[in-house]
């Protein structure tokens, strides 16, 4: 999954990419001029920066038979920059004598279009006088027929409705055969298709080819070899060959249906002398005559086989043929923070485009950027091969011999029915220490120079000096001082309660008397009983002063001139619920601290000092009792 | 005043001698290109003293260079301590910003203008709780003595009409940091991490996580520990030890 979006990103990344990236295409033949018998190499070529290059679409040359013959991919990294190269090669032959032209050859890339310009062949009935066969580069060049394999007897796809026989009971005039050389291939396997086409009758130019049916298959079609003469039937016969590479997708029975050749052939036109028209048919047609013929080939049905299950290394990734594999590194010592190219080499016969990157090994001391790839691929008689090419940079995290492990290649070898897995050598680099970039420069495009500062890559900012002490740890003790906000708080709290206390006593002075009498008679009854001991006359006083004072906080009213009565007197009229026993024990208390305060030596004037302080005691707590309900 | 300052600045040092030749001696290896070695060097200094934001951020950058499994996760940890601490450092701002970006990530939330989040960001929760630790004390001292004094009373009104608005704006913006700011933070350790809807390998896999996410921690049960994962608004439960608190 993570695979697949990283594909479509990098895929999306690529078609945004190539919509703003300028590219250039261009093609080129090998001849201009040429004779029926001789094929010409189309050359396309795209080339421009970034990851994603359109691919040529050619016109329609329905002069020529056309043939893919191969293409190659090249990536180079120039500071950043990657430039992209493709070149695409067809073989074209010629169908008929007379001048041929090659349209004009598009790409485009969604937002821009190229083309080329038109290209001229003029294409001769024979050979032109002292016409010399181009030399051809090796991979252009048709290779020479590889024999069949007599392992096993290929599948044969005869002319539908058998060989006709011609005149004499040779041979017939032409008649095609199709044939496969691997009856029951394993998925993915590289099969070659032939086929055959022989004439020994004269053709009106050459025959028109229309490809059989392939469904179920990758298709490569390989450039055709040249006509050759051959001894079949009884006949001499010109035989073409045209073969094509299919790659099957899938197990089970899968069908390469009927090829087809149409051709203009010329023969003689039976007169008869006695006919009434002889003459006038003689002299206007002559003796010979065009006919347009159409062959066609039987289907051939192909049993193809699962790759087995049992031995399957985990680096396999589906590639059916024989592959080599081959790696190096464009430096073997630099410095952490540099970077190194690693190329891998993967050489072999198969459908190399399908082969997948390599899966490279942990290599936690190395940064791995994102492999590209490169694919060359020759076609010839004998099938596809070529090579892949995977290229990788590698920068060093940390010094030291660091070692680049073997990296490991499987594939299904069909000649041995078996998994096979090659793999590079394991190479050391020397890595010394250095500048500390490292594992995360992300490389953007340079712009042309000028005044202004281009980046070249964008990285993590360099290790600091310890900063010492600053406000931010200030600022954590601040935060952290518990302490502090208690003492805050408090000082705060305390303030607000002495002024609401002060507040209160400002506010209600009756309430705070009436609130603080019981204290108040109480604290000067101990003082009353303190002095009882040494001083009876100012313990009386004092106890004089008790009850009075508590009953002018009470009442609300001046302690100076309070009498008996009138304290009496009020305490009814403000608590009418006042017990009469309590003013009762009032009066009592009242006199007997009188007398005992002015006539101590007075029958009864010297009591218990102790029991009467106990006594107004008693009392002023039932009053306030009363008086608070 | 003085003796309460020099007090206060006691307390906020612990073994600040120790952390600094730490990281001089992480700096000098991760000059070298060592940077497992550099990195236990700033380990030790953060240990030491974990309000030096130098030795976060220099730890951070060790773990970068490492690149190891799980050092990105690290280096972001890291880097986000750096920032609690010294959010004002244009330098732990960009690698912290470097570093998220390889998560999926990005330090400026999107649709955010850069300079309203730098702004936002212009103290430390720290620094603003400070703040308003000292609004309060000044609010209470100011208070305390025109409640004493009816005197000072209406010389005091201004000064502690001020003090409320300071302690009320400090308290204001320290709460909108905490709320905006991730709770409990963690950061997914693994690559992929597969996040379960219960604790336990026998609930199914909900999502997948990728190294680096910053994440909160709500839960710990038996080893577990429940995520939430804020960008995406999902929830689910990751072994302990492929979260690193933050």
């Amino acid at each position: 999954m993570k695979r697949a979006l990283l594909s479509s990103i990098l895929l999306a990344c690529a078609s945004a990419a190539a919509l703003s990236q300028e590219f250039n295409v261009s093609a080129s033949v090998n001849r201009t001029e040429m004779s029926l018998e001789d094929q010409v190499v189309l050359t396309v070529s795209v080339s421009g920066t970034g990851a994603g290059l359109p691919e040529p679409q050619l016109p329609p040359m329905p002069n020529f038979n056309v043939h893919g013959a191969g293409q190659s991919r090249n990536f180079t990294f120039v500071n950043g920059v990657m430039t992209n190269s493709a070149e695409y090669r067809y073989v074209l032959v010629p169908r008929f004598p007379g001048k041929a032209v090659i349209g004009p050859i598009s790409a485009s890339n969604g937002n821009t279009t190229r083309q080329t310009a038109p290209i001229e062949i003029a294409v001769l009935r024979h050979a032109p006088a002292g016409g010399a066969q181009p030399q051809q580069p090796p991979s252009q060049r048709p290779a020479p027929q590889a024999p069949l394999p007599q392992a096993a007897p290929p599948a044969q796809g005869a002319p539908q409705g058998g060989l006709p026989r011609g005149p004499g009971g040779f041979g017939p005039d032409l008649y095609v055969t199709a044939e496969v050389d691997r009856p029951h291939p394993y998925v993915n396997e590289q099969i070659v298709l032939t086929v055959r086409f022989y004439t020994a009758v004269p053709l009106m130019g050459n025959a028109e080819w229309h490809p059989p049916g392939t469904q179920g298959f990758l298709v490569e079609d390989i450039p055709p070899g040249q006509p050759r003469s051959i001894v079949e039937h009884g006949r001499r016969y010109s035989l073409s060959e045209i073969k094509l590479v299919l790659f099957p997708v899938q197990p089970g029975e899968l069908t390469i249906g009927p090829s087809t050749i149409v051709c203009q052939v010329q023969q003689e036109m039976n007169v008869d002398p006695f006919s009434p028209d002889f003459f006038q048919r003689f002299f206007s047609q002559g003796l010979m005559q065009v006919q347009s013929k159409e062959l066609k080939t039987k289907p051939i049905v192909l049993k193809v086989q699962p790759l087995p299950e049992a031995g399957k290394p985990s680096s396999f990734s589906g590639f059916v043929g024989r592959l080599r594999v081959k790696a190096e590194a464009d430096k073997r010592s630099l410095k952490v923070g540099d970077a190194l190219n690693f190329t891998l080499t993967v050489e072999g016969t198969g459908n190399l485009k399908s082969l997948a990157d390599p899966q490279l090994p942990d290599m936690p001391q190395f940064r791995l950027y994102d492999t590209v790839s490169s694919v060359d691929i020759e076609k010839d008689a004998a099938g596809v091969h070529g090579s892949k090419v995977f290229k990788t940079v590698m920068v060093p995290k940390v010094s030291g011999r660091l070692n680049i492990p073997a990296i490991p290649v499987s594939f299904f070898d069909p000649s041995k029915r078996a998994y096979d897995t090659v793999e590079t050598r394991p190479m050391d680099i020397d890595a010394a220490p250095g500048a500390a970039a490292g594992p995360t420069p992300v490389y953007v495009s340079a712009s042309p120079g000028g005044t202004t500062i281009t980046p070249l890559m964008q990285d993590i900012r360099h290790v600091k000096a310890p900063a010492g002490p600053g406000l931010g740890r200030l600022a954590a003790a601040l935060s952290g001082a518990s302490w502090l906000h208690l003492i805050a708080l408090a000082v705060f709290v305390l303030s607000l309660a002495s002024f609401l206390h002060r507040e209160r006593l400002l506010h209600d002075p009756a309430g705070v008397r009436f609130r603080g009498a019981l204290d108040k008679a109480e604290a000067t009854l101990s003082r009353a009983r303190d002095a009882q001991s040494a001083d009876a006359q100012t313990s009386a006083g004092l106890l004089s002063e008790a009850l009075a004072q508590f009953l002018a906080d009470k009442l609300n009213c001046a302690r100076s001139g309070l009498t008996l009565k009138q304290a009496q007197q009020i305490v009814k009229e403000r608590f009418p619920g006042m017990p009469e026993g309590h003013l009762h024990q009032l009066k009592l208390l009242w006199e007997e601290i009188d007398l005992y305060r002015y006539a101590p030596s007075a029958p009864g004037g010297t009591g218990d000092a102790g029991q009467l302080i106990d006594g107004v005691r008693e009392l002023i707590r039932a009053i306030d009792e009363e008086m608070r309900r | 005043m003085r003796l309460l300052f020099i007090a206060l600045m006691f307390a906020a040092q612990p073994g600040w001698g120790g952390a600094r030749e730490d990281i001089v001696d992480g700096n000098k290896l991760y000059g070298e290109s060592k940077f497992a070695e550099a990195a236990a060097k700033y380990k030790e200094a953060a240990a030491s003293d974990p309000f030096e934001a130098a030795a976060h951020f220099d730890l951070g950058n060790a773990y970068f260079r490492l690149g190891g499994p799980g050092d990105l996760a690290r280096a972001i940890a890291c880097y986000q301590r750096a920032f609690n601490l010294s959010p004002r450092n244009g330098d732990i701002r960009h690698n912290l910003d470097f570093a998220l970006r390889r998560a999926g990530e990005s330090l400026v939330p999107t649709g955010m203008p850069s300079a309203a989040f730098v702004l936002f960001h212009i103290l430390s929760r720290t620094e603003t709780s400070a703040l308003h630790w000292l609004g309060f004390w000044a609010f209470c001292l100011i208070a305390s003595a025109a409640l004493w004094r009816e005197g000072w009373r209406e010389r005091l009104k201004g000064w502690l009409l001020w003090a409320g608005v300071f302690w009320a704006c400090a308290a204001g913006w320290w709460g909108l940091l905490a709320l905006t700011e991730v709770q409990s933070p963690g950061v997914v350790l693994a690559s992929d991490a597969e996040v379960r809807s219960g604790p336990g390998l026998n609930f199914p896999v909900s999502f997948k996580s990728p190294e680096g996410r910053r994440v909160s921690i709500l839960e710990e049960r038996e080893g577990w520990l429940e995520i939430g994962v804020l960008k995406e608004g999902l929830k689910g439960w990751l072994p302990a030890e492929q979260v690193e608190r933050i």
